[in-house]
C-alpha cells in the first residue's frame, strides 16, 4: 500500500484552542463511519500500538461515550464524554475528558468536507480548564474559564472544585472502573 | 516525543497522588520530606512518584545533593504547547491509524461493491 503524503497540520490560534486538519484519500461517508460507530473507532483511535478493549458509543445529541485504549504495556486510560453536535457527515462534537485528569475538559468539533474524493477532517478543540488550575502542568487557562463554560455543565466538571482534595485522599490510580 | 514519552506522560498524570503532587508544588518548590507530609505513604514511595513525574518531564530536581528540592519544569513554550503535549502525537498516530484503516475499508468496500 502507498503511504499517504497528508499529513497532520496543528495551529493554536490561542491559549485554549487547538485546531487540526488532516486530508484522507477516502470519500466522506466512509470517514463519517469512521468516526461515528465503536466498530471502526476501536480500529484506529489510539496511539500506535494501542488497542481499545473499550469503546462505547451512544450516537445521540447528549449522549455518552467511554473509550478505553490500551497500551502495548498492558496500561489503560480510559476518556470519556457526550456528544454535543451530531450532523451527518459534516460535523461532530463532543467533550473530552481524559480520566486520569478529571474535571479538564475539552469540547471538540470535527468538521468533514469532501472534496475530489479526498476528505478534510478540521478537529477544533476548546479547552475548557478544570484539574489544570488545581496544579496540573497542562496550563491554568483559569481567568476566562467561566465564561467560556457552556451552559450545560460537562459531565464530571461540576466535582473540579474538590478534585486535589480528593486526590489527595485517594490514592489509587483512575478511581473508576479501571481499578484492578 | 515518542509514544513512549507521551505513555510515559498519561502515566505520570493519571495517578491522583502525582496530581497532588504537582498540585502542591504549583505553590513552590519542595523537599521530598514536604511533598510527602500530606500523604500516608512511605519516602519512598513519593521518591518513586517524583521520579516517574520527572521522567515524564514534568519535574525538574535540583542537583544539591542533600535537599534534592522538586519544582515544576517551566513553561517556556507557554500554555497551548503545554496542553499540546501528547495529544499532538496522539491525534498524529490516530489519524494515520485512521488513513490506513480508511484505505482498507475502501478496498474492502470497492471488493464487495464489485461482487
Amino acid at each position: 500500500m502507498v503511504a499517504s503524503s497528508h499529513t497532520l497540520t496543528v495551529t493554536t490560534p490561542s491559549d485554549r484552542e487547538i485546531v487540526m486538519t488532516r486530508t484522507f484519500d477516502a470519500p466522506r461517508g466512509l470517514v463519517w463511519e469512521a468516526l461515528s460507530k465503536p466498530e471502526h473507532m476501536r480500529e484506529w483511535w489510539g496511539p500506535r500500538g494501542f488497542t481499545m478493549p473499550v469503546c462505547e458509543i451512544d450516537l445521540r445529541v447528549g449522549g455518552a461515550y467511554r473509550f478505553v485504549p490500551k497500551g502495548p504495556d498492558g496500561a489503560e486510560y480510559g476518556f470519556r464524554g457526550e456528544y454535543r453536535e451530531i450532523v451527518p457527515p459534516e460535523r461532530i462534537g463532543w467533550t473530552f475528558e481524559f480520566e486520569g485528569m478529571p474535571g479538564s475538559i475539552s469540547v471538540d468539533t470535527m468538521t468533514l468536507t469532501e472534496e475530489d474524493g479526498k476528505t478534510t477532517i478540521t478537529s477544533f478543540r476548546l479547552r475548557l480548564g478544570g484539574a489544570a488550575r488545581r496544579g496540573a502542568p497542562v496550563g491554568d487557562g483559569d481567568r476566562r474559564r467561566r465564561d467560556l463554560r457552556p451552559a450545560r455543565r460537562a459531565p464530571g466538571e461540576d466535582a473540579g472544585e474538590h478534585r486535589v482534595a480528593d486526590a489527595v485522599n485517594h490514592s489509587k490510580p483512575y478511581g473508576r472502573e479501571s481499578d484492578p | 516525543m515518542t509514544t513512549e514519552q507521551l505513555n510515559g506522560t498519561f502515566a505520570a498524570l493519571a495517578d491522583p497522588t502525582r496530581r497532588a503532587i504537582l498540585a502542591r508544588l504549583t505553590t513552590g518548590e519542595a523537599t521530598v520530606t514536604e511533598l510527602a507530609e500530606p500523604f500516608a505513604v512511605s519516602l519512598p514511595a513519593i521518591s518513586k512518584h517524583l521520579k516517574v513525574l520527572e521522567r515524564a518531564g514534568l519535574i525538574l530536581r535540583s542537583r544539591d545533593a542533600q535537599r534534592r528540592p522538586c519544582r515544576l519544569r517551566a513553561a517556556p513554550l507557554g500554555d497551548a504547547a503545554e496542553w499540546l503535549v501528547g495529544y499532538r502525537q496522539f491525534w498524529e498516530e490516530s489519524f494515520d491509524r485512521l488513513d490506513t484503516y480508511l484505505q482498507e475499508l475502501h478496498e474492502r468496500e470497492e471488493r464487495d461493491g464489485r461482487k
